[in-house]
């Protein structure tokens, strides 16, 4: 693993997959920010249990759809913990409504989250990755942005942005020594999936796999993505989903 | 004991770096190539760091050749955990100067000749309940490349071939996946461009990283594949190229 990170920024890091990817992160020794928007109470119960055990790291409070909060965030993030040298945009936002059950600009929420988030994001914290001639810039999004969905049809408009700005980005930044690249995921049982049994279980089944995934089936990706072993690796998109899809 | 992968051209190249990348991961290595002599010095160098294996003679185009290689890597350890199949071979030409005897040469090497590794393997997994395949692609499957039509026939083939297997095998928990490198810095690659040294500036040129990739860059995707942090991912393409193409 890596020792060229400074701190690791984590946004929606408090509870479900990015709270797997938080507590990863601790056992690899990387000092952390964790990003929450509402999950105050889960935010400080995670940064609690990870200070206990000796890991440096600290809760973060910002609404990333908003440039002048996301600026804020990087100002308390170095002052607290120093620059940030790598990035895991986990945090998003889904309705999971069919598109004519939205009135018109009822969309604009999921937008500027999943999309506009991302791109504040990028645009605040990456001048200084640039400077460092070094970054990692980690988006994940699901598979329902490539193969389409029914109930996610504004978070797979808003996430196929990101691959658009995400593949973009990378040009510009390679020269740079930074790689972006994208995290792709299948169906995880984040705890809060609202299926009955035969429903779960038919589910499973679909999958080659014949599982749905678990958060910690994310966690090896993102720490390859960070690490030096990846540094040739730019532009691309790696799903996890147990072999439902298997695209290009 | 330790987990055990049987590695086809890794006499020298991405191979090579392959052999020693999963030999510093504690694998046990059966070191393959056509070239029993490259494969003995690869098998020097691993074990140079304190890595294990055996060098074996081992033709992908021969089914008869792989069996016997197979058989041998289990008379030694009884087991094989992780296949990866690197042994790739190419000629550039513009296609309509291109002849059967090389379009044959090739689809044997690099699609037929992972065709029987996994053949011959897969059913040692299946007993084992526990596999791990990484098969070398190329972006040229993905994108084409001029002077690689057939070179790119053979690659598209085994992204196709490996998602089939994924599929079947899951249910065995066996992982299938694809690494599409870009252009390496290795001796198959000096040779193919020995002629047209203004090829190999204008890739550079091209990669967002302005030089081509090492073999250990290939290699260190390689060992992720094939470790238990992919567990969950089968059936995928990684390709590992700088930025070179983004699909």
């Amino acid at each position: 693993m890596t020792n060229k990170h400074h701190v690791i920024l984590v946004t929606g890091g408090a509870e479900r997959i990015g709270k797997a990817i938080v507590k990863q992160l601790a056992k690899d020794n990387y000092k952390i920010a964790i990003h929450y928007f509402k999950s105050s109470t889960a935010a400080e119960l995670l940064k609690k249990e990870l200070q206990a055990i000796g890991i440096v790291c600290a809760t973060f409070q910002a609404d990333i759809s908003k440039y002048d909060e996301v600026l804020m965030l990087k100002k308390q993030i170095n002052t607290q913990l120093g620059p940030v040298s790598g990035i895991v945009n986990n945090a998003g936002f889904a309705e999971f409504k069919s598109f004519f059950d939205y009135a018109p600009n009822d969309w604009q929420r999921e937008i500027t989250i999943n999309l506009n988030g991302i791109i504040n994001i990028a645009h605040i914290f990456l001048p200084t990755m640039i400077d460092a001639k070094f970054g990692k810039f980690i988006s994940i999004i699901g598979d329902s942005t490539r193969t389409g969905h029914r109930t996610l049809i504004i978070p797979a408009a808003a996430r196929g942005g990101v691959i658009g700005f995400t593949k973009s980005l990378a040009l510009e930044l390679g020269p740079h020594n930074i790689q972006c690249n994208i995290v792709s995921l299948g169906l995880i049982d984040e705890n809060t999936l609202q299926l009955d049994a035969p429903t779960l279980a038919a589910r499973a089944k679909s999958h080659p796999a014949q599982r749905i995934g678990k958060v910690t089936d994310i966690t090896g990706i993102i720490q390859f993505l960070l690490s030096d072993s990846s540094e040739w690796i730019l532009g691309q998109i790696i799903s996890i989903n147990g072999g439902k899809s298997m695209m290009s | 004991m330790k987990n055990i992968v049987f590695i086809t051209g890794a006499g020298s190249g991405i191979g090579r770096a392959i052999a020693l990348r999963l030999s510093k991961a504690n694998y046990i290595i059966a070191v393959t190539d056509i070239d029993l002599v490259a494969a003995k010095d690869t098998l020097s160098l691993i074990e140079e760091t304190g890595g294990k294996g055996t060098a074996l003679h081992c033709d992908v185009t021969d089914l008869q050749s792989v069996r016997t290689a197979v058989e041998q890597t289990l008379h030694n350890y009884g087991k094989i955990t992780v296949l990866v199949n690197n042994a790739g071979w190419d000629k550039m030409e513009p296609f309509i100067e291109s002849s059967p005897t090389v379009w044959q040469r090739i689809i044997d090497i690099n699609l037929l000749g992972q065709i029987h590794t996994c053949h011959t393997i897969l059913p040692i997994m299946i007993t084992q309940k526990i596999g791990r395949i990484i098969n070398i692609s190329s972006d040229s499957a993905r994108v084409g490349s001029s002077g690689e039509a057939v070179y790119s026939a053979a690659k598209g083939g085994v992204i196709a071939f490996s998602k089939t297997l994924a599929r079947e095998m899951a249910k065995h928990k066996i992982n299938i996946n694809t690494v599409a490198p870009g252009p390496v810095d290795t001796p198959l690659f000096k040779e193919m461009t020995a002629s047209n040294s203004g090829l190999t500036s204008a890739l550079i040129k091209a990669i967002p990283f302005k030089k081509l990739a090492n073999p250990i860059d290939i290699a260190n995707a390689v060992a992720f594949l094939a470790s238990d942090d992919a567990a969950y991912i089968t059936g995928q393409t990684l390709s590992v190229n700088g930025g070179l193409t983004m699909i």
